[in-house]
């Protein structure tokens, strides 16, 4: 006997429901919108109509140039003060004996120039009696010369200790100037500056072409997360059924350490597998970075698949597999010929949720595709998380790439929600 | 007929090593032997082509920096914040779905949403409402109800960051919560209400006197489950905001986002969070788990 509901209660209760809907669905429906209609150009910042252009974009069926978004004169702004700078270099670094010129013509008058106006400074501000302003400076330039020694013991009183040394530094450098060694440390660094701006140029134009590669990303994600899911399933196929079914010494340890990584996290063993990549070399090439990106995702999927299939085999019983066995089949054949087939939904499960936690990882994806950049490995989450934060993210690309790859996932799960959450709630799930 | 039984275990012993093998090798080379590493260089000044052995100095140099410290207590807030607030969300969902109702397969399925979605397909949204020039938020919050100041900036100042972060972490888990406390209510037999009912109890005595006694438990363990996971959680922190500023974004920080790695600091300071959830752990499997 259930007591009635009032219908005070009943409304409050429909509520209750629709406010939760509401709040869950709110990302869910900005995420539809903007990608349905942000116009391209950030400055703008206004939403145009409906629109299925970013779409096509990420697909690569049209493709606007950056130009279109972003007009031309933006680009050109951003590139002209750095042409300007390397035409200056340059001319500067042509040969030795330019850059000399350079140094004794342009440098060394700028800094001859702001030693005279300290010294003038500081011979008006402590009231110097000098009889011929022009000499006096010119010999307290000179150090060790009398009024060098006068001048520094006024600016003592007057600045503070650090600025004394930085105009005997200025001075001391002015004097070494045009010595060897110091025009040719001088050339060298003008060099490397002028490296560092064409590496500037060509990222301000490179930049400027790469369009936004989605399907180059949807493809690596594709592969890492399916790989290893697939790995990760034949590992844990033979352990849990060893786990499930067979006696064996150690079997105890061998599982409380698997769920020792069922809760560790990959924050902490980071350090650890970032040192061993780079010590064996592994992350020199993107093949060797691929591979071993690919095995900590298994050992990340591992414990999850162990766990579910290992509670699974338990329901299956026993006396299917006695049998064969009797009728001639080996342990190991009873596993391929019994076993998986008759857990093949629990099999498609486990596979759906490893491909999941490789399809969603970050940090190691990051630590070992980011260091040297093999941007054609990039999965979806570090490319996605990069376009952000380039100068060319538009909203209405980066939500349609994430409607783009939210909707298999979630039509999977509908589809497949019976299994799927009775694995949550037998601990399948590994974060 | 002893000889035959000890040859079939030895037998069953051989071919159960066989099976966990791969298993075991994966995990020596990729867990075990990386833990110890990490222990091993936490007692070095480790660059990048050289080593000193510096004895327990990184760890003096983590306690005696104020930014651990301060990270250390952000990562605390944010665990306990997001683990009380997905425990009473979920609890709440729970309690609702409990109870039969029209249209109930659909909205099951839409509080599974946030949970099932991949992370990085939902994380930009989350961006995109709190972003301090045009997002939502903003707008509705500053621009239209001037509640908040139009400077607040949610998502990049390092004071507030992980706030944004907690929100948006039980927001993403507490579908989990809700699933473990759901099928634990479901099994809760229903002539313990009814017997209730008779001796005029009302809605608050039955969900304390008999709800709450039943779940208990399951929710003790979902809350150590989410409070392990939510302290070394850093996908959904970093993704969100790089300025939250938990324990494993200053590991990174001081690993992968910057140009001189500090990598002995940083296996000290991995160390010292893998003592902290050794402890939550073996809490869990002492008082929660039975494998």
């Amino acid at each position: 006997m259930v007591r009635k509901k009032t219908p005070f209660r009943r409304v409050m209760f429909a509520l209750g429901i629709s406010l939760i809907c509401f709040f869950i669905l709110i990302p869910f429906y900005f995420m539809v919108h903007v990608s349905l209609k942000a116009d391209y150009d950030p400055n703008k910042m206004t939403f145009s109509d409906f629109t299925i252009r970013n779409y096509l974009e990420i697909f690569g069926l049209i493709q606007s140039s950056e130009t279109e978004f972003f007009g031309d004169e933006i680009i050109r702004a951003n590139l002209e003060p750095v042409l300007k700078r390397i035409d200056e270099l340059e001319e500067r670094t042509a040969s030795i004996e330019v850059y000399t010129r350079y140094v004794h013509d342009v440098q060394l008058k700028a800094k001859e120039k702001e030693l005279r106006d300290i010294v003038d400074l500081v011979i008006d501000f402590s009231g110097i009696d000098v009889t011929d302003r022009e000499e006096f400076i010119e010999n307290s330039l000179v150090p060790g010369t009398e009024e060098a020694s006068i001048i520094e013991e006024n600016m003592k009183t007057i600045f503070s200790a650090n600025d004394v040394k930085r105009f005997t530094d200025l001075r001391a450098e002015v004097d070494n100037a045009l010595s060897e060694e110091a025009l040719a440390a001088g050339f060298e660094k003008a060099k490397a500056q002028l490296e560092l701006f064409e590496a500037q140029k060509t990222k301000i134009l490179e930049e400027r072409a790469s369009e936004f590669p989605f399907l180059k990303y949807l493809r690596n994600s594709l592969i890492f997360a399916g790989i290893s899911a697939l790995i990760s399933l034949f590992v844990a196929i033979l352990g849990a059924y060893a786990f499930s079914r067979l006696r064996f010494k150690g079997r105890g340890l061998v599982q409380r350490s698997v769920l020792f990584v069922y809760l560790f996290g990959g924050t902490v063993i980071m350090v650890p597998l970032y040192q061993m990549a780079v010590k064996l070399g592994i992350l020199s090439t993107p093949f060797g970075t691929g591979v071993y990106l690919i095995m900590v995702y298994v050992i990340q999927t591992l414990p999850v698949s162990l766990y579910m299939l290992g509670n699974y085999f338990r329901t299956i019983p026993f006396s299917i597999e006695e049998a064969a066995i009797i009728d001639g089949c080996s342990r190991v054949q009873a596993i391929f010929k019994i076993v998986i087939p008759l857990s093949l939904p629990a099999i498609v499960t486990v596979y759906i949720y490893a491909f999941m936690i490789g399809w969603n990882e970050y940090l190691f994806a990051s630590a070992f595709l980011g260091l040297k950049s093999y941007k054609d490995l990039f999965t979806l989450p570090i490319g996605l998380n990069a376009f952000s934060g380039s100068a060319h993210a538009v909203w209405g690309r980066l939500m349609a790439a994430s409607v783009v790859s939210a909707i298999p996932i979630i039509i999977i799960f509908t589809l497949m929600q019976k299994y799927l959450t009775s694995g949550f709630t037998a601990g399948g799930v590994k974060e | 007929m002893q000889q035959a039984a000890s040859s079939i275990l030895k037998k069953e012993n051989s071919l159960g090593w066989k099976l966990v093998s791969p298993t075991v090798i994966l995990l020596m080379i990729l867990i075990i032997y990386p833990v110890a590493y990490n222990i091993y260089i936490s007692f070095f000044d480790y660059g990048i082509t050289s080593s000193t052995f510096v004895g327990l100095e990184n760890y003096i140099r983590v306690f005696k920096d104020a930014a651990f410290w301060k990270s250390f207590f952000i990562t605390v807030g944010f665990t306990l914040m997001t683990v009380i607030g997905s425990i009473l969300l979920g609890l709440g969902v729970a309690l609702m779905m409990n109870k039969e109702f029209k249209g109930r397969a659909i909205v099951r399925t839409i509080i599974l949403l946030p949970y099932i979605t991949p992370l990085i397909s939902i994380v930009f949204s989350w961006k995109y409402i709190f972003d301090p020039s045009y997002g939502p938020f903003m707008q509705l919050f500053s621009q239209s109800l001037g509640w908040v100041s139009p400077q607040l900036d949610l998502l990049n100042n390092s004071n507030n960051a992980f706030f944004v972060a907690s929100i948006f972490n039980i927001w993403r888990n507490f579908p989990f919560v809700y699933l473990m406390l759901l099928s634990r209510l479901q099994s809760i037999p229903d002539e313990y209400y009814e017997a209730a009912e008779i001796d005029g109890a009302t809605s608050w005595n039955k969900f304390t006197n008999i709800t709450l006694p039943e779940i208990y438990f399951v929710m003790g363990a979902v809350a150590l489950m989410r409070g392990i996971w939510n302290f070394y959680k850093f996908d959904e922190v970093y993704l969100i905001s790089k300025r939250a500023g938990t324990l494993p974004i200053f590991i990174y920080e001081r690993v992968i986002g910057t140009t001189s790695p500090e990598y002995g600091v940083a296996a000290a300071i991995a160390t010292i969070l893998m003592v902290i959830m050794l402890g939550l752990i073996t809490a869990y499997v002492k008082k929660v788990l039975k494998w």
